[in-house]
């Protein structure tokens, strides 16, 4: 019989880290909300309890950020708040941003959900983002409604993406403070808007370099998004958890203490044995990931314990869980075998493996073998950093955090040691 | 992992994703030469049936620093399985802010219309973990590439592949006809197309295009068109052909004849007919006839498609088959079709024809034209039969269609060129009869196609290959030859013709009969634009466009509707221009493109005062900054004095909406001066009077032909106007 390579390409497509089913308001149809249960639940309880609180969110590549917050933007959608989705990335140069540019795509992004959730915007709160607006690009708003607002608003930082001069125009606005500063702006439109429970979702401030995230966030003495009124959840660079004065924040942001959103739980690390034990629900819950996407051409496509090795392979990274079938799927359709079986897997684990390797270099590996050993990964310093972003070792939280290395690091790390470092 | 291997399941990973977004890292020895390293992962590649483009660098800053945007830019396009770009920013400062650029811009890799396999050292994979860690976690897949690939290459390649340029790939392609897709045929129709899907997606090489000559449903109701989309959108995602690359003509049985019961049965001579297709009013009615089908192909495959509705020119499509270029006129040879009794009775416009057939010869660098119709010529009424075989026979290499369930394959040649005729079978007519469809192989370089028939066998299997179609080449189909076209000389105001109407049309009502006096017109109608309409038509008839064309471009004022339409229809003809990242950029690629194209459209736009401002605008319409560029000012020739302003750039927002903002502005002179004169400087600051500052302006003069040329022929630099503005000045020599 012909090898059919349909159901590879609709699996592999559905695997692919870039692919997004048709979704604009939400993660895809593949996510699951149980993913990340837990996080979830401490993330949102206190936006049902409050109305003015202000949130963080951290993680590694690829443990689910964005998906997560997409996915609580709908769900607040649907009780009826106002959330403003923004993502920084798109909106602005996020290498170079200052709070002007944030305020401001902020308020670009209120004024446009207001319109795409049919609110009103009051006429006076209008007229000062025109007046606003005239101020800085001598344009004619005198007709403009919130959308057009929003548009011009939009073209500007797009505008000053490019520019030097037109950011610096900016800044020497808002220097000038009072109705100049966006923030002012923001805030005003934000009470406006009070009686809609605003919620501000701002994507992409993860994407600071280090040095910046920490002037942002940290040495700055005004905290971004603090000063509005209305709640907000922003994402920050893993970088600055680990900063020593981190915890002061906790007086600005209700969860600082809480912020990193950890890869899904495959293990508990039991505290007297410091080892790690198999914890149930984090496999179901990949299992369920898995499935969804595999379901469509046949439960039967992959072998269960075939499923099981690419889990335990990705530690619970959601896009290397990810990758990882899709390169198993390459080796069992260059066998022409029909289904995926766990000699796939494995022959893409030893690929991942290489693949780390051809990275590796001899001063990771004492902090690599404290991690295998202790689950620990103490002093995250810059090679810390990098371990963490390159997804060497994988962050877990039940209790304290703790520390693991996925299956082709671990078996990389034992060929290394034998060679003495 | 041996080469072999790696490029085995390199192939199969290509394979896998041809045709959606996916990205592939090929990471090579630090110090390799990716440069040769890409011939080589290329050339396996297409070895192993895989069609592979390498994107080179383009004008303006390289691919590398740019990022994913451009990347997805210059993969634009869907006749690859696979894209591949050596990756190798210069310096370890260039890689890092290279690395934040690209990892901001992951987000666009979404839009890649296949895999994009990116060619790095170690160095640089190790950067990119590092300092973009989202984009590499987007990479689907990793390879370090074994080093023994070269000597796989060095061994494998074939021995004149050294000597001369690889042999093209045949253009495939898909012929089906006559489906008669209807609701109430149930488990019959569904098990015969079923057979037909399961062998296009067993096909070992993937399709590049494909037709569908008519009758497509039974009744050209809506409801049976329901059938028609599902059955054809699951024929595209198992061929995995875009969208773009399908194309439809209307039968006989896709014209509602409800809705045609009381229209004209046919027409009486040839006056009619041309009164009939050259004038889309008069069509109003007979094209109600194909609602049904027009709104439902329009869902499937896009507006804008042609689908046998427009005539004349803009029958004509030209796509891009891994860059060979394919023309494909689609005519409707129903529009008179109502019964058993249409023999002789049917029209198809030999008007149309022509100026489809005019418009492909002045396409440059077509490979294959390939005019689609539903009915046999000899249908048709024998007043335009004769005239339209002889078009065809000028104009085309491939003519296809349906009607009579029958397949029929002729090489027919004549003493005006000619082509290969071929007739597909139905494509359903119920499992008791023969169904069936052509898939073909166009060697252009050999004038011939490949023609392989596959026939519905029984029950679950897959449609084979129906060894009786050709008995003498029962296994590999058979190749039949049509001869070479020659290449006509381009006449764009021809071209253009649809464009002049409407410019002429727009133009102030005076200035109109102005140039009507002057042409010496006489023209009658109920109103002043019915009389604009006659008189052009009056024009077209006797040849005169030439001399509309003059007249509108050097009308003293009020040209700039004219113009932009005009632009507009030239910039049609140019090639994309890439992403600009500056005005610098901008005038440097339009002196460029000046220097090797303008004198040529100059002259084919017979050198009218505001030629090259049009040109210029042409060019504008074409450059692909970020996502669209948009236009809008006015052009004036009394004072040879052109300005273009509020040159947007409209970006995707966060949340969709359309951002525009200001980008630049254009002052476009014609001067006989060496350089900028004190003038145009002072015009200007005069015109940023009381105007919110521009972030960018430049002055563009176009010497006239007969100034003293200048020393270079382009000029590129940074002046100060009186009122000490900085703005870029170019000049270029006609």
């Amino acid at each position: 019989m012909a090898f059919d390579i349909i159901p590879f390409r609709h699996v592999s497509q559905a695997f692919d880290p870039i692919f997004r089913q048709q979704d604009p308001q939400g993660p895809g149809a593949h996510y699951l909300p149980e993913v990340h249960a837990d996080f979830r639940h401490q993330l949102t309880a206190p936006l049902l309890l409050g109305n003015d609180v202000k949130l963080l969110i951290a993680g590694q590549p690829g443990c689910g950020k964005t998906s997560l917050l997409l996915d609580v933007a709908r769900e607040f959608r649907g009780k009826g708040r106002l959330v403003v989705f923004v993502n920084l990335e798109l909106a602005t140069a996020v290498q170079e941003l200052g709070p002007a540019e944030m305020h401001l795509a902020v308020l670009g992004e209120v004024l446009h959900e207001s319109v795409r959730s049919q609110r009103m915007v009051p006429d006076p709160i209008l007229n000062r983002c025109r007046q606003w607006l005239k101020d800085l690009t001598d344009t004619d708003n005198r007709a403009a409604g919130p959308a057009l607002l929003a548009q011009r608003i939009q073209s500007f930082l797009s505008t000053a993406r490019d520019s030097s001069a037109l950011r610096q125009a900016l800044r020497i606005l808002v220097s000038e403070g009072g109705d100049k500063d966006p923030l002012a702006l923001l805030s005003a439109l934000l009470r406006e808007m009070a009686e809609s429970e605003p919620v501000v979702i701002l994507d992409g401030l993860d994407k600071l370099p280090p040095e910046q995230a920490r002037l942002f966030f940290l040495d700055e003495k005004r905290k971004p998004m603090v000063e509005a009124p209305g709640s907000a959840i922003l994402t920050i660079p893993l970088s600055v958890v680990y900063e020593p004065t981190f915890n002061n924040l906790s007086e600005r942001y209700l969860n600082a203490h809480n912020a990193v959103l950890p890869a899904v739980r495959i293990q508990s690390l039991d505290s007297k044995s410091n080892h790690p034990t198999r914890f149930a629900a984090g496999w179901d819950v990949l299992r369920k990931i898995v499935h969804t996407r595999i379901d469509q051409v046949s439960p039967d496509f992959m072998e269960p314990d075939a499923v099981d090795l690419a889990i335990e392979s990705s530690g619970g990274n959601l896009r290397e869980l990810a990758r990882l079938i899709q390169a198993s799927l390459v080796k069992a359709m260059v066998h022409e075998s029909p289904h995926i079986a766990r000699h796939h897997v494995e022959e893409a684990i030893t690929d991942q493996r290489e693949s780390f390797g051809r990275v590796y270099q001899d001063r990771f590996l004492p902090a690599l073998l404290r991690v295998r050993d202790e689950h620990r990964l103490d002093n995250v310093d810059d090679i810390g950093k990098m371990l963490l972003y390159g997804l060497w070792v994988v962050e877990y939280r039940n209790g304290s955090v703790w520390y693991d290395l996925p299956l082709p690091v671990r078996r990389l790390v034992a060929s290394r040691e034998g060679r003495g470092g | 992992m041996s080469a072999r291997t790696f490029i085995d399941e390199l192939a199969a990973r290509v394979r896998l994703s041809e045709g959606q977004p996916t990205l592939l890292l090929l990471v090579f020895p630090e110090h390799d030469d990716l440069t040769a390293r890409q011939e080589a992962v290329a050339g396996l590649l297409e070895q192993r049936g895989l069609r592979v483009s390498i994107l080179q660098e383009e004008p303006g800053p390289a691919l590398g620093t740019d990022g994913p945007a451009r990347w997805v830019r210059a993969a634009d396009g869907p006749n690859s399985s696979a894209s591949l770009y050596c990756f190798q920013p210069q310096g370890q400062l260039a890689l890092r802010a290279a690395a934040r650029t690209i990892n901001a811009q992951r987000e666009d890799l979404r839009s890649l219309k296949g895999p994009l396999l990116l060619l790095v050292s170690a160095r640089t994979e190790k950067d990119l973990r590092e300092h973009a860690p989202d984009f590499y976690s987007w990479t689907a897949e990793r390879y370090a590439v074994p080093p023994d690939l070269q000597a796989l290459w060095l061994e494998t390649k074939p021995a004149e592949a050294a000597l001369s340029a690889p042999a093209k790939p045949p253009i495939r392609f898909l012929h089906l006809s006559d489906l008669h897709l209807r609701k109430d045929r149930g488990y019959d129709q569904d098990r015969v197309l079923r057979g037909l899907l399961a062998m296009l997606g067993h096909l070992q090489q993937p399709l590049d295009l494909i037709f569908l000559t008519g009758d497509l449903a039974h009744s050209g109701h809506s409801d049976d068109y329901g059938q028609v989309v599902a059955f054809l959108k699951n024929l595209l995602r198992v061929t995995q052909v875009d969208q773009s690359h399908v194309f439809v003509v209307p039968g006989n049985h896709d014209a509602d004849r409800r809705a045609g019961q009381w229209l004209l049965r046919t027409l009486a001579t040839d006056e009619q007919a041309t009164e009939f297709f050259t004038k889309e009013a008069n069509r109003r009615w007979h094209v109600e006839k194909f609602a049904a089908y027009g709104q439902a192909m329009k869902e499937l495959l896009g507006e804008g498609r042609a689908l046998g509705l427009p005539v004349g020119v803009n029958a004509v499509e030209v796509v891009e088959v891994r860059g060979e270029r394919v023309a494909v006129a689609s005519f409707n040879s129903a529009w008179f079709a109502v019964g058993d009794d249409d023999q002789d009775k049917l029209w198809m416009g030999e008007a149309g024809v022509d100026l489809a057939g005019q418009r492909i010869a002045e396409e440059p660098d077509v490979a294959v034209r390939i005019a689609l119709f539903h009915h046999p010529l000899e249908w048709l009424n024998e007043q335009e039969r004769g005239h339209i075989e002889d078009y065809l026979d000028r104009s085309f290499d491939l003519v296809l269609r349906g009607h009579l369930h029958k397949d029929r394959v002729r090489a027919e040649q004549s003493a005006r060129g000619g082509f290969v005729h071929i007739a597909a079978p139905a494509g359903y007519q119920g499992s008791r009869w023969p169904n069936g469809c052509f898939v073909g192989e166009i060697d252009a370089g050999a004038h011939s196609v490949r023609l392989s028939p596959y026939a519905f066998g029984s029950g679950a299997d897959p449609w084979t290959v129906d060894g009786k179609v050709f008995p003498n080449d029962p296994d590999h189909g058979h190749v039949f030859y049509y001869p070479k076209k020659e290449p006509s000389q381009p006449s764009l105001v021809n071209r253009l013709a649809g464009e002049l109407e409407a410019a002429f049309l727009t133009m102030d009502e005076q200035l109109r009969l102005q140039i009507l006096n002057d042409l010496g017109v006489k023209a009658s109608g109920d109103s002043q634009d019915h009389v604009a309409q006659n008189a052009y038509q009056m024009l077209r008839r006797q040849g005169r466009l030439d001399d509309l064309w003059d007249a509108v471009l050097s009308s003293p004022a009020g040209t700039s509707p004219g113009a932009f339409w005009l632009s507009n229809g030239v910039a049609r003809h140019f090639p994309s221009v890439p992403s600009v990242a500056n005005i610098h950029d901008l005038l440097q690629g339009f002196a460029e493109f000046w220097r090797t194209d303008g004198t040529r459209y100059l002259g084919s736009l017979r050198h009218a005062p505001s030629a090259p401002g049009i040109l210029m605008l042409a060019y504008l319409h074409r450059v692909r900054p970020g996502r669209t560029l948009q236009l809008s000012g006015d052009l004036w020739n009394d004072r040879c004095f052109i300005h273009v302003n509020q040159v947007s750039i409209s970006m995707p927002s966060p949340s969709e909406l359309i951002g525009m903002r200001d980008f630049f502005e254009f002052k476009l002179l014609l001067e006989h001066v060496q350089e900028p004169s004190a003038w145009a400087l002072t015009a200007l600051d005069n015109q940023a009077n009381g105007r919110p500052p521009l972030p960018e302006e430049a002055l563009v003069i176009i010497r006239p032909p007969d100034a003293p040329p200048l020393p270079n022929r382009t000029r590129l630099e940074e002046v100060t106007t009186p009122k000490g503005r900085k703005v870029w000045a170019l000049l270029l020599q006609t």
